[in-house]
């Protein structure tokens, strides 16, 4: 699938070009509240919200590629979508939190498509959007998808996480000796897919599979991760692994198994040190940073992972980033319910 | 194509050990609608190719429970995501396949099988299409009723039975609420001898 138009909005700001930023620079914009916060206010509702932060992002997808309602596929990816109202009002909902969402934005963009969706494959989400999209595409039931990725960080959202024990008490480290749990991020994300048009990148495949091992842990030999890695990957040679790297212990481990068992020598890093985990839209942003890595030939490091798990055997990359030669890029993605999931992305042939 | 539909209707809290109670990791911890599912889908033999998991609901009940613990409760978390509920089936039946969760309002179920339509043949042979609501309030006893669907499509190379066209189904057949589609479709496929009722007892 062609990529013919992206972009993100995160802690970092608005646009893909500030999130590479950070990336490559190393920075973090942690709030108070250790939640890497996207810095916006004045809104009546998270639904409101979420649909204007949607809308910054679609502007900015516009201005790369045109996009017209005859022939596109629209697939909203969110874990809980704006849930937060319904905390916060009491209110009974008589139907889910991510599709208002959608309606909201096809409200404001007057876009009318020929498909629609909205997957909720917990922090997996992006990548079974990417899986949804390539079958749409594949099928000709449209010509070009767009894929939109959003999660905000509430107290629903946060308080839950807090219960699991699952946050870090200072920010996120992937792949550290010292991790001690994830943080949470918000973002909004999108990126616009063909089979046909002019384009330097592709997602080249996408997998994903869901194993019936344990509602919030992946399998401990990771052998669903492992198995559609190998999908995905087939017979080409991959040139960095842009990991889930959540920081949590579980998480890292599994990743750890499957990477150094297959790939001792390819690079790896992950991106939640900077702008947190953003949950059903991790996927999205970490594909958006995996084009970084081809557009400058260069990894990012993990800026905050001073000393990799001793126990860990993959090739981490920590310290500053790495100038290389990029052809393709394995990003890889885990979520409860026993969600695995891992696309290719690549030049354009 | 070929169509069958699958309706299980039951009671939670249930009252006694499910069969595959040893297969599923915490299963007393489970929610009503992943308990319905999971009894559902054990009682399928054949292995689907892709699931979409697509209630209009979503996890709301789950959502509410966790709140209701005052937002503490790691456990009722867990239920929080609507995909979770597949975890325990595939547990059951050691299955590892894709499977999407997909939202579409009131039409979340029948968006998920105009979808899987769309998808039937190679590489999906068989495809499984899963749906869960409460049917009846709590009663006194904090009981409620719930229902259960799985919609499994065939394309015309498997197994038994006779073919079914999206035009047997009824003209706009996509166009009502999941409530009309699910009606629609099982009174079509109960003439067509492809809708199995699975009735657990009331409590």
């Amino acid at each position: 699938m062609k990529i013919l138009g992206y972009s993100c909005l995160s802690s970092c700001g608005l646009g893909h070009e500030v999130f590479w930023k950070s990336l490559f620079e190393g920075k973090v914009n942690l709030a108070p509240d250790r939640v890497f916060r996207i810095e916006d206010s004045g809104f009546q509702s998270s639904k409101e919200r979420m649909t204007s932060q949607l809308i910054q992002v679609f502007s900015h997808i516009r201005q790369q590629a045109p996009i017209e309602s005859q022939g596109l596929g629209i697939i909203l990816s969110s874990t809980k979508g704006c849930t937060e109202d319904f905390v916060s009002s009491g209110a009974k909902n008589e139907s889910d939190s991510i599709y208002p969402i959608l309606e909201s934005f096809l409200e404001s963009t007057q876009l009318s498509p020929s498909k629609l969706a909205c997957v909720s494959n917990a922090c997996a989400s992006s990548h079974g959007a990417f899986f949804l999209a390539e079958l749409w595409l594949r099928t000709s039931q449209v010509k070009k998808v767009l894929v939109l990725a959003i999660d905000e960080v509430g107290p629903f959202i946060l308080k839950g996480f807090q219960s699991l024990g699952a946050l870090s008490k200072t920010s996120a480290r992937p792949f550290a000796k010292n991790r001690d749990g994830l943080s949470l991020g918000e973002a909004a994300g999108g990126i616009l897919l063909s089979l046909e048009g002019s384009s330097d990148f592709e997602i080249e495949s996408v997998c994903i599979e869901t194993e019936g091992f344990s509602i919030t842990r992946p399998s401990n030999d990771g052998r669903s991760l492992g198995s559609i890695v190998d999908k995905v990957v087939g017979n080409n040679e991959m040139s960095a692994i842009i990991a889930h790297g959540t920081a949590t212990p579980f998480n890292d481990r599994t990743e750890d198994k499957v990477f150094s068992s297959r790939f001792p020598n390819v690079p790896i890093t992950a991106a939640k040190w900077c702008v947190g985990h953003t949950l059903g839209a991790s996927g999205l942003m970490d594909t958006i940073a995996a084009l970084g890595v081809l557009k400058f030939q260069r990894i990012f490091a993990m800026a905050r992972t001073e000393e990799i798990d001793p126990d860990f055997k993959a090739f981490y990359i920590r310290g500053g980033s790495l100038a290389m030669e990029v052809d393709r890029v394995l990003v890889t993605s885990l979520g409860f319910g026993g969600m695995q999931a891992a696309l290719v992305i690549g030049r354009a042939k | 194509m070929k169509l069958h539909l699958y309706q299980f209707n039951y009671s939670f809290p249930f009252q006694s050990d499910p069969e595959w109670s040893s297969k599923v990791d915490r299963w007393y911890q489970l929610d009503a609608e992943a308990y319905g599912l999971t009894e559902l889908v054990w009682r399928i033999e054949e292995k689907p190719d892709l699931i979409f998991l697509a209630s209009q609901e979503a996890s709301n009940s789950s959502d509410r429970l966790f709140i209701e613990s005052e937002m503490t409760s790691a456990v009722k978390f867990a239920h929080t995501l609507p995909n979770v509920r597949c975890s325990p089936f595939l547990q059951a039946k050691q299955w590892t396949m894709p499977v999407l969760c997909t939202q579409f309002g009131p039409k979340t179920f029948s968006s998920a099988v105009e979808n899987a339509f769309g998808f039937l043949g190679s590489p999906y042979r068989r495809i499984l299409i899963l749906n869960v609501c409460r049917s009846l309030p709590s009663n006194e006893s904090g009981t409620s009723r719930y229902s259960a669907y799985a919609l499994q499509i065939d394309d015309a190379s498997q197994g038994g039975g006779e073919e079914i066209s999206i035009a047997d189904l009824g003209h706009n057949v996509f166009n009502g609420s999941d409530q009309k589609f699910i009606e629609n479709v099982s009174k079509v496929l109960c003439k067509k001898e492809a809708f199995t009722l699975i009735e657990a007892p009331s409590l």
